[in-house]
């Protein structure tokens, strides 16, 4: 599998958040990591992107300090494409890992790729669990936009 | 913050409504290959390739906005333009990545090109000033 899918000045840098992530922006705090992946996103024209089981796992409490960043962000960064192919992606991923993986990690690594086929470039998973994400991404038989997701460890 | 709040709000009823004519001032030239890109099929309508290209900048700018508006809260989290550029050689794999004077590279040329300068066209001149320069700094 091609592992490496060098890309041209003025490509998008898409970005995926994970839980780890979110919960970052949730409590008002950018790691250098995930600061630079955001700015990359506005540098290129990119999309972010958190995939809904990734909201739906979270608690947008008001009264928690962050709040308002984080649902301002939901506002921008929502997956408004959760169709049934994308799920079903997301499942033939997770079956394609030999240990298991969550449901979450599946729809973030499906939400990945996903990115690739619709809007070009590339996409980096932020996340804290690369090696989990690598594996989920590894399952695809998409080995071409496969090879345009990249991860961030947070 | 209710300016950016108004910019969420509106962003998120795109779509809700059936188009209707609304006058901008265009570069003559813009309107005009805006038509060829349509005649030769690579766009449904300038009207569709305007609104499709207004949305892309429009959500671009209110991520700008929900990120300067947190590092007006949390100074310290604004990135440095070559962590940015350092970020999008390791994110598109650039051989360039693997140097280990990058870092410093990117940091040298930012000082030379100025705070304002954009991570894409820093990191273009410093893969560029890495490429003729050949060794490492």
């Amino acid at each position: 599998m091609p592992r490496r899918r060098p890309t041209r000045q003025g490509e998008p840098a898409h970005l995926v958040l994970d839980n780890e992530a979110l919960g970052q922006v949730c409590r008002g705090q950018l790691s250098p990591p995930l600061a630079a992946a955001l700015e990359a996103v506005v540098a290129t024209a990119g999309r972010a992107l958190l995939p809904m089981s990734v909201v739906v796992e979270r608690c947008f409490d008001p009264a928690v300090p962050g709040a308002a960043a984080a649902n301002h962000l939901l506002r921008i960064a929502y997956d408004d494409e959760l169709t049934r192919p994308r799920a079903v992606e997301a499942g033939r991923l997770r079956i394609g890992v030999r240990q298991g993986a969550s449901v979450v990690d599946a729809h973030v690594a499906a939400a990945a790729l996903a990115l690739i086929r619709h809007h070009g470039g590339t996409a980096t998973v932020a996340t804290s669990d690369v090696g989990d994400i690598e594996r989920l991404l590894d399952a695809s038989d998409d080995t071409g936009t496969r090879a345009a997701v990249f991860t961030q460890a947070l | 913050m209710a300016e950016l709040t108004d910019l969420l709000d509106a962003l998120e009823r795109v779509g809700d409504q059936p188009g209707r004519p609304v006058s901008a001032h265009l570069d003559p030239a813009l309107n005009e290959a805006a038509k060829a890109a349509v005649a030769l099929g690579l766009t449904e309508s300038v009207s569709a390739l305007t609104g499709a290209a207004l949305h892309a900048e429009l959500r671009r700018l209110a991520l700008r906005g929900v990120l300067d508006a947190h590092y007006a809260q949390r100074p310290d989290d604004r990135p440095h333009v070559a962590e940015v550029a350092r970020y999008l050689a390791a994110a598109r794999k650039l051989p360039v990545a693997d140097r280990p004077d990058l870092p410093k590279v990117l940091y040298e040329m930012a000082d030379v090109m100025g705070a304002d300068i954009d991570p894409e066209t820093l990191l273009a001149a410093t893969v560029g000033h890495l490429a003729i320069s050949g060794s490492a700094a």
